[in-house]
């Protein structure tokens, strides 16, 4: 049994407006608010911090499409395939419906994505039991890799950036022998690069070197009207097909090593694309289907990153990433035994999370408008506000000025990456992966003896042989997905 | 003949160092204190691993990039790309000395003057150099006082 306090209501309900409010900012992703919100958190117990943590996300997945609709500009990645429908619905007079349908069925893409976690969570935790190193080696490497190669035409530089994340884990002090190594001789590096700091630095100060060049504020002269935010019956029943399928996919790939909420619903955008032969109107052109398919399934795919980052201890994506390096600073270690020893975390999670999405919901409904205030919040005030966030937070993690430095660097190393089309995403999987791998690794390589043995153990265990086969079999289909992702965004 | 812009050769550079560093320090351990690379119980096998993948990645995108780029870059795409490094650049350098002053000067006054240069320096939407400085005092006048009892009062974050 869990023990529950109101106060952790008011913690999810904070951190749920912070998450709407900073996902609907264009520019201000969902694992930036996250890396944000958790520097807020150092000094709290685990309890409340986890309530604030959870509202920050579930608020953010939401808020992202706020801006998808009113002005044409994702505000978070897992939005992108909304604005295909949701901008041309607008244009059209139908803005509150747009908006009104993506609320509801990221309210219900959400709640199902958790229910198949309370469900399956558990079952997959029993079976993560039996994973031994060469199975963790294997299904990390697979999530590294995976998140690369969905590096879209940028393979090699995906590969790159997720490499150069594990170098990055491997500074400092090793895990096995305890030999100093990669550490430049600097004693600041001897205890490692602090991974909370240099994902401040690549999703915050990276994104602030990217906001630094010359835009204007936008402008925006509507409202919405909040009883037209409830949307109608007759919406509803034609689109609960495409919800369920949307919710499906969404819920599955978020399982994925590697694979979220964005890419979730470009696949499910596709699919609804193909099945559906009679939307209200033609896809691209303000159809309710369109909506519909993106915004379920990057709700539903929470539940399935979630479930393969508290069953295994890996992230699913970057957001994933962020949040379980989170978990691992107020000492919660998600992974195989998690639902064993740490079984009431799972629980409060589950609870934080579905009232998150129901707060999300209504803070969307309710603050709408308020929501399009604050896209017209001035960038040059902006800006340099979250710099700051990004200085204090780093250097609140251990009252040092090597963390701003550290930080510093990686927003930096981010912003000159991504200038020349290398994600960044997977440089923050490998710093918290890479130990893992290493780990793994190692220990496969002394218990079976010799590389050949370890080698032949990946197809003699007859688990690791099953995850080999899902990766092989993953790697075909992201191919599919691709070029259904390619093909769903060449059409729009 | 294609051409690579400077940014991709200097984020190859950075690649590169990373390649090389791996490989010496390697070299290092195994010459100067005699741990072998080659053996189940080396720490040094999995680091020549991940250096080897990154080698080969780090070759496979050069060839890759050198085929795929533009003959002719246009001067003002070159331009506009060297204004925005030069004022990330400028940005980076002011956030650095930013962290160096408020040891001196404290946190409130240095923030407030933090913020004020640099919401002026990012104030698009305003011409005048006067009413951006206007302006960005208002905003910094409020904003640091309130982040300041928000982390410290509110949250008990320590603050530089």
């Amino acid at each position: 049994m869990i023990e529950f306090e109101l106060i952790y209501i008011l913690y999810i309900f904070v951190g749920c407006i912070i998450g709407l409010v900073m996902g609907a900012l264009p520019g201000l992703t969902v694992t930036m608010t996250i890396v944000l919100v958790v520097s807020l958190t150092f000094g709290w117990e685990m309890i409340p911090a986890l309530a604030f943590i959870i509202g920050a996300f579930a608020g953010g997945v939401m808020g992202g499409s706020i801006s998808a609709i009113a002005l044409n500009i994702p505000g978070t990645a897992a939005a992108v395939s909304t604005v295909f429908d949701g901008y041309p619905m607008k244009m059209k007079g139908e803005a509150n419906n747009a908006l009104g349908i993506s609320l509801f069925v990221s309210l219900i893409g959400g709640l199902f994505g958790l229910a198949i976690l309370a469900f399956v969570g558990p079952l997959l935790g029993k079976i993560a039991l039996k994973f031994g190193p060469q199975e963790y080696f294997l299904i990390t490497l697979w999530g590294i890799t995976l998140v690369a190669v969905l590096s879209q035409g940028k393979i090699t530089k995906g590969l790159i950036a997720a490499f150069i994340g594990i170098f990055v884990g491997m500074i400092g002090m090793d895990p096995i022998t305890g030999l100093m190594r990669f550490t430049f001789g600097s004693k600041m590096l001897s205890g490692g690069v602090n991974y909370i700091a240099a994902m401040i630095g690549l999703f915050g100060m990276k994104e602030v070197l990217t906001q630094l060049k010359k835009s204007k504020t936008f402008k925006i002269d509507e409202n919405y009207n909040i009883k037209d935010l409830i949307p109608k019956k007759d919406i509803i029943k034609r689109v609960i097909p495409t919800m369920t399928w949307s919710a499906v996919i969404g819920w599955i790939i978020g399982l994925l090593p590697g694979t979220g909420g964005d890419i979730g619903s470009l696949v499910a955008y596709g699919a609804t694309k193909s099945i559906v032969k009679n939307p209200n109107r033609p896809f691209g052109e303000g159809s309710y289907e369109g909506i519909a398919a993106p915004e379920t399934a990057n709700d539903a795919a929470i539940g399935g990153a979630l479930t393969t980052m508290l069953t295994l201890g890996i992230p699913g994506d970057s957001i994933t990433a962020v949040i379980i390096g989170a978990f691992y600073m107020h000492g919660l270690l998600p992974g195989p035994t998690f639902m064993i020893t740490e079984r009431k975390y799972f629980y409060y999670i589950l609870v934080f999370l579905a009232i998150g999405i129901v707060f999300a919901y209504f803070s969307g409904l309710l603050g709408a408008n308020i929501m399009l205030k604050v896209l017209k919040f001035p960038k040059w005030a902006l800006v340099p506000t979250i710099t700051l966030l990004c200085i204090i937070g780093s250097y609140a993690l251990q009252n040092s000025i090597n963390d701003v430095i550290i930080m510093t660097f990686f927003g930096v190393i981010g912003y000159l990456f991504e200038k020349c089309d290398y994600p960044v995403s997977p440089i923050v999987l490998g710093i918290i992966l890479g130990p893992m791998i290493e780990t793994n690794f190692r220990q496969a390589l002394i218990s079976s003896g010799s590389v050949g043995t370890l080698l032949t153990s990946f197809i003699t265990r007859p688990l690791a042989l099953v995850i080999l086969i899902l990766i092989i079999t993953s790697f075909v289909l992201q191919s599919f997905t691709i070029k259904s992702d390619s093909k769903a965004e060449a059409d729009n | 003949m294609s051409k690579l812009r400077w940014i991709d050769w200097l984020v190859i550079g950075i690649v590169g160092f990373i390649v090389a560093f791996i490989f010496i320090s390697i070299t290092g351990f195994v010459n100067n204190q005699g741990i072998e690379l080659i053996s189940t119980e080396s720490p040094l096998v999995f680091p020549f691993l991940i250096g080897v993948t990154l080698l080969v990645c780090w070759i496979l995108t050069i060839i890759l990039d050198i085929k795929k780029a533009n003959a002719k870059q246009s001067f003002e795409e070159s331009k506009e790309l060297l204004h925005d490094i030069i004022v990330a650049f400028i940005f980076v350098i002011g956030v650095l000395i930013y962290t160096v002053v408020i040891d001196i000067i404290g946190f409130m006054v240095g923030t407030i003057l933090f913020l004020i240069i640099g919401m002026a320096f990012m104030n698009y939407d305003e011409s005048k150099i006067v009413i951006r400085i206007r302006n960005a005092a208002i905003v910094s006048c409020i904003t640091v006082p309130l982040l300041y009892y928000v982390f410290h009062e509110v949250f008990k974050v320590m603050l530089p």
